[in-house]
């Protein structure tokens, strides 16, 4: 089962994406002009239009030195980067119509500048966010690559007056190079998903250790505390909302990691409780660990279930949890009043919206038999795990 | 009763030992870590109260590691609770022995160890959520009668029945433990691992993903992970604490 991907994440991707774009656009527009000067001085052109195509490839590399000292069109976005991709059709018109007579694609090796594109495709697919809002974000990058494959035939058609067998090897090798460059640059995007990976690795880990021992700092000072002052009732309200104030980051962290370990969600949990509700039997998990949504969803049950038993005045509360066939089966029974099973239909109550959260996930929450008295309420959900 | 305290945060021991003489008449001996535990007549206590993680001592400790002046063969690795553990429960008739923690991530694997490797029955939260020591002492009357408790606040922590074992898994090879040990010491690539155990960088990546099959027979939830190399990597740094724990290279060299 593929990872799922936070907004976080894709903010962290976009933020990794621009700095290496930011710094690296400047190597585009100075490829660019390489690939003009090389054509101009390569393939036939008639003394004017072989000026032409010079002064287009050194204006290329004085907008390199100029984007290296500022920002590149990517960067700025918007009609900047649209006039950039732009060129990718225009600049191949203008060579087509600049080669001397009869000899355009008459080298089987490659069309006049077929690398001209390459740079701005390698681009759009490094950094497909410049036009998410624009067109969405996939359907662009290969999008433009078959456009810009379509566009040397239709010109070889249109000049040429029709195919003959090298310039259509002529084209086709061309289209190697642009596919190719597409290709670097959906790896290079690819390689930019594992430093975030990496970093967040990294980041999370920090967070775990300061945690760590921060908490475990806090917990005895707290529980020292209690032991001092157990007859001032006001500092021991202080004290309560401070421990759930600790606890509440702890589970936030907790839940940001990528795999969630369920023992230390129990514990934080049930430790909210212990004091409020007689809790008669809790589950053992060891060192399991589940995706991150499983975790949201299993410590929101613990949660409101918990709490739903405490508001209706359950006495005692039992808490199993364990793994069948790839699913996660929550069981939270109490000796509370019972509750209609009708409530779990009525979108204001939290029963609802928790079997809503479920059910997207692929699992349910249903009222586990006709109890006399108290309820019983399973939670289950798929673990995304191979058995 | 007589009570030996291992215990580093030295406002609660002190407030701990107070209180166990004021309601239960007990007499309670305070010990900051292992070390400062075992120069106590360990046999004329009915009773030890032991934390897991020392601060003090893992703060040394990483800071050596940080530096790289730690390797496979130091003389010590990380002292933890395990130490004085180990020692009482090599005595079944000897003094009896609560554990007592706040079950942070990097006492998880402790916590196993301990119940699996050292047969610990007896479980105390440092912070139970009664704000009372009630807890704490109905755990030592359970050890002082030889009675299983584990505090419900601690429980999930503990193996559910037929789990797969820390020894039949993560602990299983000696080489996989060179290897783990020597990622929990910082190598990030084979290369830094063969210089750390001394295995051809061959051999390492070969290591790796078995390494990685026993941690999904151990933690069925990193099965759906595509990186077996990551993972492990991620794990070791995790879990540094116990793998480069003293008592568990002694116990699994």
């Amino acid at each position: 089962m593929p990872s799922e991907r936070t907004a976080d994440e894709d903010a962290a991707q976009l933020r990794i994406t621009r700095q290496l774009v930011d710094r690296m656009e400047w190597v585009g527009f100075a490829y660019q002009g390489a690939a003009l000067v090389q054509t101009a001085l390569v393939d036939p052109f008639e003394p004017a239009e072989k000026t032409v195509v010079l002064v287009l490839g050194a204006a290329h590399l004085a907008l390199a030195a100029v984007i290296w000292r500022t920002k590149g069109p990517f960067i700025r976005g918007g009609g900047a980067a649209a006039a950039w991709v732009a060129t990718i059709f225009i600049i191949p018109v203008i060579i087509a119509l600049l080669a001397a007579p009869g000899t355009y694609a008459s080298n089987s090796s490659c069309v006049q500048a077929c690398t001209y594109p390459a740079a701005p495709l390698l681009f759009v697919a490094v950094y497909p966010w410049v036009f998410t809002r624009a067109f969405g974000k996939s359907p662009v990058g290969i999008g433009l690559v078959v456009a810009v494959c379509l566009e040397w035939f239709l010109l070889i058609y249109l000049i040429n007056g029709g195919f003959d067998r090298t310039s259509v090897l002529s084209a086709l090798s061309s289209v190697i190079w642009v596919v190719v460059s597409y290709g670097i640059g959906r790896i290079v995007a690819r390689l930019t998903g594992v430093v975030r990976k990496g970093e967040k690795q990294i980041q999370q880990q920090k967070t775990e250790e300061f945690f760590n021992f921060l908490h475990s700092h806090i917990k005895s000072g707290l529980a020292a505390i209690r032991l001092e002052q157990p007859n001032v009732p006001a500092m021991l309200e202080k004290v309560g909302e401070l421990e759930h104030t600790v606890s509440e980051q702890r589970l936030t962290q907790l839940l940001s990691l990528d795999r969630v370990p369920l023992a230390m969600l129990c514990s934080e949990r049930i430790r909210a409780f212990s004091g409020v509700i007689r809790i008669a039997e809790t589950p053992r998990m060891g060192a399991r660990t589940v995706r991150g949504p499983v975790g949201i969803l299993i410590d929101r049950a613990l949660g409101d279930l918990l709490k739903n038993a405490v508001v209706h005045g359950a006495q005692t509360v039992w808490v199993r949890m364990e793994t069948r066939t790839g699913m996660l089966v929550l069981e939270i029974a109490d000796d509370g009043p019972g509750f209609d099973e009708a409530v779990m239909d009525d979108p204001g109550t939290s029963l609802h919206r928790l079997r809503g959260s479920a059910r997207e996930l692929g699992g349910d929450l249903r009222r586990s038999g006709h109890l006399p008295r108290g309820s019983r309420l399973m939670l289950s959900v798929p673990t995304g795990e191979e058995p | 009763m007589r009570v030996l305290l291992i215990e580093d945060h030295a406002p609660l021991a002190g407030l701990v030992s107070r209180e166990l003489q004021r309601e239960c008449g007990w007499e309670v001996s305070y010990a900051r870590d292992p070390r400062e535990a075992s120069a106590h007549d360990r046999a004329s206590f009915d009773l030890a109260i032991i934390d897991l993680l020392y601060e003090h001592l893992t703060r040394d400790f990483d800071s050596r590691r940080a530096a790289g002046t730690v390797s496979l063969t130091s003389k010590e690795l990380l002292l933890s609770g395990l130490a004085a553990v180990r020692d009482l429960a090599a005595d079944p008739a000897g003094t009896r022995f609560v554990i007592w923690t706040s079950g942070e991530a990097s006492r998880r694997l402790h916590l196993l160890f301990a119940y699996e490797e050292f047969g610990a029955r007896v479980f105390c939260s440092k912070s139970a959520g009664t704000g009372t020591l009630d807890t704490l002492i109905d755990a030592l009357r359970a050890a002082a009668d030889k009675r299983p408790y584990v505090d419900p606040v601690l429980n999930s922590y503990l193996p559910a029945d037929g789990a797969a074992a820390i020894s039949g898994t993560i602990l299983h090879d000696p080489a996989r433990r060179a290897v783990w040990r020597a990622l929990a010491l910082g190598a990030r690539s084979r290369g830094q691992v063969s210089e750390i155990t001394g295995y051809s960088s061959r051999h390492v990546g070969n290591l790796i993903p078995e390494m990685f099959n026993d941690l999904s027979a151990f933690d069925a939830g990193l099965r759906t992970s595509s990186s077996p190399m990551n993972e492990v990597i991620s794990y070791a740094s995790r879990n540094w604490e116990f793998f480069l724990d003293d008592t568990v290279r002694q116990v699994y060299p």
